[in-house]
């Protein structure tokens, strides 16, 4: 009861509701234009709101976040471009249903399956959070340091060319995230006499440099390139296609919960991982998998919604985010003076259930913007990138001033730009520079209070075995970096061409 | 979210459902930007080492434990990573000449484009920090950079120009309560 007593607080702040609805209509929009990303619009959004109120800012970021995953498969299904990474797999069944002139039915389940996959998210997130919250209280430094290497690991390795390119650029931010005055012994790590660096370098500055300027950099060296449009005149949601695919939207939807919920694994993954289950699944699709099977939309679009609900458990949780839009609303929530982790919950439930409530809101939001609007839509869509561009370059330039009101941070921010411009150029992944950076404290802390415990790296390396939970994690830890090795993908292939070869054969023979 | 990488998503399905990895080639300059990369790490290395060497025990739990294990993860990854890449071709590899290379490399590194747009940004950020106003060089810079990356309709770009600034004081500045800069 207490839960729906903090759940109707949203309610006697009707601009909170307000908020998240801005917030749904301009991600849905930010996702929507190729080019920009959920990930950067948060980050810009957490300089912008700082001076605000705690729940406002929360609320307009968790809008923009729930618009932003579902709007980038509207391009992906009209222009064959995915507006967000996490509309990659959507374009691969999307845009050949459009081409076929099926782009509102398209659309139409794109949304339905967008929003049953947030709501199943929240359930996720409403359920799971305050039991994973309970066991997390018996944590020890091991298992913090443990969670944080695993969220550098899959975020590096899973969305990059190599798990190698992974691991440098965490390491690149954790040694970022050094830089500066010691909290705890005033020692000056690489400052070189400069003043600006004894406060470290400002994760918020590096944030928008990393995922703003760099990708407008990206987009201006691809300015020519022209999307094929396609005519929609309305999104028709189709409900008997989610009658009958439900337990499809369900399997994917699970899945997508438990992929947010691992640190630093996001929609992106979520979704092509969702596409390829149902690959394997759907045995008999009216359509084939990739010529416009409507499984091929419904599965990634189920999932990358519900990694929502999932990336917020080990967010709020444990202070570890579970994909790159949480690692930026940590830095928001430590900015308002939160700190995520075991006692958030239990010193804050009214924030844990705010976060619920404008999910909820923002599920809502998310069907009614995303089946209306259309006509804005696709002139919003077609502003030129010559336009767009400059503008977040300039959107860039006033949040990295706006924490300190500081033109240095503005330098600061086009340096981290143009570093990003080569990591994306030279294809290393930029989201575990800026998640090294916002661990960089988690983990240095728990690193040194795990040696002082134990006296020894040895010994703190052989307390994993001390404890079930640090057993639970470091098995996870060998398994997950076994799931990317080649040894493995290997032999996943190897089984996968022996199933289908089965198939051949009975398909052949009953015929 | 790019054309090429829409190109390599069904490689990338196949990848993360569990496919052999398809044969990799690099771009122009990749195995130079390992390089680089190796040798800004073994910088930071030493450095690391140095500070090491001067904090007082206990050493591992010192201010320089994790900058140094950082160090040595990016420099030893990044080093494997640019010997691995010798293996592989990249689109320079068939050039003879130094010239065509050169060519290639900033042809891919460093389009015109985006070092023109690189300078304007730099004047722009110089322009502020002498104290000229946001609201001078802002729409010089947004209209320049329209006009050169639009390369055209030099006075529509005045009135998209006028629309930003609109936009960014009304949201911003008026909604938002942000100081510009």
């Amino acid at each position: 009861m207490q839960e729906l007593s903090y759940l109707s607080i949203l309610f006697t702040q009707p601009y909170l509701i307000f908020l998240v609805a801005v917030g749904t209509c301009a991600g849905v929009y930010v996702g929507a234009i190729p080019g920009l990303s959920g990930t950067m619009a948060v980050s810009l959004m957490v300089s912008f709101t700082f001076s605000w109120e705690t729940n406002s800012a929360l609320a307009l970021m968790i809008g923009v976040y729930v618009g932003a995953v579902y709007g980038g498969s509207r391009s992906a299904i009209l222009l064959n471009i995915p507006g967000a990474p996490a509309a990659v797999a959507t374009s691969l069944d999307g845009y050949p249903l459009a081409k076929k002139g099926l782009a509102g039915e398209a659309m139409g389940i794109a949304t339905t399956q967008s929003v049953i996959g947030t709501v199943i998210g929240i359930i996720g997130l409403a359920f799971c959070a305050p039991l994973v919250s309970k066991i997390a209280l018996n944590f020890k430094s091991i298992d913090y340091l443990m969670l944080a290497f695993m969220g550098l690991m899959m975020v590096g390795s899973l969305g990059s060319k190599s798990m190698k390119r992974g691991i440098v650029a965490g390491a690149i931010g954790l040694f970022l995230g050094c830089v500066g005055v010691d909290a705890q012994t005033a020692v000056k790590r690489f400052t070189y006499d400069i003043v600006y660096l004894n406060s470290g370098v400002d994760f918020t500055v590096a944030m928008i440099g990393f995922f703003g300027a760099s990708e407008a950099l990206i987009q201006m060296s691809e300015i020519d390139v022209k999307a094929i449009k396609q005519k929609i005149s309305r999104i028709i949601p189709s409900w008997s296609i989610t009658k009958k695919h439900f337990p499809l939207t369900l399997r994917s939807s699970i899945l997508g919960v438990l992929v947010g919920a691992l640190p630093g694994a996001g929609g992106d993954i979520a979704a092509l991982l969702a596409y390829d289950q149902a690959k394997r699944t759907v045995k008999n699709p009216e359509v084939p998998f990739g010529e416009g099977a409507v499984e091929g939309i419904i599965a990634p679009e189920s999932a990358n919604n519900a990694v929502i609900g999932g990336a917020f458990i080990p967010m709020l949780c444990l202070g570890i985010p579970g994909d790159a839009i949480t690692a930026i609303m940590i830095s928001a929530l430590t900015i308002h003076g939160l700190r995520p982790g075991p006692n958030l919950l239990s010193t804050t439930p009214h924030l844990f259930w705010l976060i619920v409530g404008c999910l909820i809101f923002g599920a809502a939001f998310l069907l009614l913007f995303g089946l209306t609007g259309i006509k804005a839509f696709t002139k919003i869509v077609e502003i030129p990138k010559g336009i767009l561009m400059p503008l977040i370059l300039i959107l860039s330039v006033i949040g990295s001033f706006a924490i300190r009101n500081s033109v240095y941070d503005i330098l600061w921010m086009f340096g981290f730009g143009v570093l990003g411009y080569f990591f994306k150029r030279f294809e290393y992944p930029v989201a575990p520079v800026v998640l090294g950076i916002i661990l960089s404290t988690l983990f240095e802390d728990n690193y040194r209070r795990g040696v002082l415990l134990e006296s020894s790296i040895s010994g703190m390396l052989l307390s994993v075995f001390k404890s079930p939970i640090s057993i639970f994690l470091f098995v996870l830890i060998v398994v997950l970096t076994g799931s990317q090795s080649n040894w493995y993908k290997n032999w996943r292939k190897r089984k996968d061409d022996e199933l289908f070869a089965k198939r051949a054969a009975k398909d052949g023979q009953a015929g | 979210m790019d054309a090429d990488t829409l190109k390599n998503t069904e490689a990338e399905i196949e990848n993360y459902g569990g496919a052999e990895q398809a044969p990799v080639s690099l771009k122009s300059g990749e195995r130079g930007f390992s390089l680089v990369l190796c040798l800004v790490g073994l910088f930071f290395l030493i450095q690391s080492i140095a500070m090491w060497n001067q904090v007082s025990e206990p050493k591992l739990s010192s201010a320089a434990a994790l900058p140094l294990f950082c160090s040595a993860a990016w420099t030893i990854l990044a080093l494997w990573d640019f010997l691995g890449s010798l293996r592989m071709k990249s689109p320079l590899s068939g050039l003879k000449s130094f010239k065509e290379t050169a060519k290639g490399l900033l042809g891919y590194v460093f389009p015109k484009t985006v070092v023109v747009m690189i300078a304007a940004i730099l004047v722009y950020c110089v322009a502020l920090m002498f104290h000229i106003s946001f609201y001078i060089a802002t729409p010089i810079f947004l209209w320049g950079s329209m006009s050169y990356l639009m390369r055209d309709n030099y006075v529509k770009n005045i009135l998209w120009t006028a629309i930003l600034i609109a936009f960014i004081i009304v949201v911003f500045q008026i909604l938002f309560g942000v100081v510009m800069p």
